[in-house]
């Protein structure tokens, strides 16, 4: 075969971390296609193994970024696959003012010079920074015609203590999930469970606080969103919230709630993303409730289990061959 | 703040996450023709791809401890890290 005119295809750029199988599953569809691909972590490999200039006139942006392996042309990119970066300046942590500003300086201008690009974001950083906000979420979902179960994130007591008593039973759950590791490496998180108004205390005054109506639910459904295209699982699981034990949930593809597929995509186009992974509690009487919508969730274990073709999904929506 | 001194009641909700799991590789490389991770093991030989086992692994480590399950934390803190929740 003669290689074909014209210059080499555009590539796609994943920033993600070195270690992320995921990414990888992406990557190597792409590879199948030969469709090229120029990976980095900015917040690591950037300044030490990638240097970049940009240069911004009446035009525009034009410039590069170079890595160990590639040469990114800001102008040829075809689209963007944000999935894990590691935070700039999270390597060089500590105190040093000279390491703080590096990465600072990194942040709003690699940061920036990455999120200024012509092209597909799937999704953009900081649409998903956005759609990671749980009161903005709820008032999305609300929009987009999705129940939710009544909700209230506060730092008064009486209030907590009178909505646990006027809706029976609530959950407790962080606005944003976090794993604290102690000085003996032992590691903790918060899952979402029920509490009743007499474990409440004053101490709900120190921060901000979600608490949920309990769903009465039979199951749970994992909607995945790429583009156009809509991976509906349900999750059959002892526990109230499944993520806390991936082994014991049963997983099988079914058909989407009626409607579900429209509010989905009024709800992404909200935030400006073409990838979701929303969470519904499924009502006894079959309503599903919306829980929460991950904007940069992850899937590869629901491919893994059932066989959705998601990675192929996602490569789709990055080559371009369909929205 | 009157309040701001108390540790929030959101904590007292935190439980043992238990250990991270074994990844059985040590180091991960990116390949540079194929631009994916290529895993290393502590014998500095190459896991084949696929026989990691890293999806099912990831799936746990990374909805857990957003991380890989091998990069420890510092050892003389606590401190809460920043987690992109699944």
């Amino acid at each position: 075969m003669y290689p074909t005119e014209g210059p080499p295809a555009e590539p796609v750029l994943v920033l993600t971390r070195v270690d992320d199988p995921t990414a990888d599953m992406v990557i190597a569809e792409l590879n199948r296609r030969d469709v090229p691909v120029v990976r980095l972590d900015p917040g690591v490999d950037f300044p030490r193994q990638v240097s970049t200039s940009a240069y911004f006139d009446t035009s525009g942006m034009r410039g590069d970024v170079v890595t160990a392996s590639r040469c990114l042309d800001l102008r040829r990119v075809r689209a963007v696959y944000h999935r894990r970066p590691t935070p700039y300046g999270s390597q060089d942590g500590g105190p040093d003012p000279a390491a703080r500003f590096a990465a600072t300086e990194a942040r709003f201008g690699l940061g920036g010079i990455l999120a200024g690009l012509n092209c597909r974001y799937v999704n953009h950083p900081w649409h998903i920074a956005r759609a990671e906000v749980k009161p903005l979420q709820l008032i999305a979902a609300a929009r987009a015609g999705f129940l939710i179960p009544p909700t209230l994130v506060t730092n008064r007591l009486d209030a907590a203590r009178a909505f646990a008593d006027a809706h029976k039973r609530v959950v407790y759950k962080p606005l944003r999930s976090i794993v604290h590791t102690n000085a003996q490496q032992q590691r903790f998180t918060i899952w979402t469970d029920t509490v009743g108004s007499d474990e409440m205390d004053e101490s709900i005054a120190a921060t901000a606080h979600l608490f949920q109506k309990e769903v009465d639910k039979v199951a749970d459904l994992r909607i995945t969103v790429v583009g156009s295209r809509l991976f509906c699982v349900r999750i059959d699981s002892p526990l109230l919230d499944w993520r806390e034990d991936y082994d014991s949930i049963v997983h099988t593809v079914v058909d989407p709630p009626d409607g579900i597929a429209l509010a989905c995509d009024a709800y992404l186009k909200h935030f400006g993303l073409l990838f979701g992974c929303f969470d519904f509690a499924l009502s006894r009487e079959g309503e599903p409730m919306f829980l929460e919508c991950n904007p940069n969730g992850q899937w590869a274990w629901l491919e893994e289990a059932t066989g959705v073709p998601i990675a192929a999904a996602i490569a789709d929506l990055l080559e371009g061959s369909r929205v | 703040m009157p309040n701001s001194h108390l540790t929030p009641w959101g904590l007292t909700r935190m439980r043992p996450l238990g250990p991270p799991v074994e990844v059985g590789h040590v180091e991960v490389r990116l390949d540079p023709s194929t631009q994916c991770g290529v895993r290393i093991d502590r014998a500095g030989r190459l896991i084949e791809a696929g026989k990691h086992g890293t999806n099912r692994e990831q799936k746990r480590s990374q909805q857990t401890g957003g991380g890989d399950g091998k990069n420890p934390q510092p050892p003389d803190d606590t401190e809460i890290i920043e987690y992109v929740p699944d």
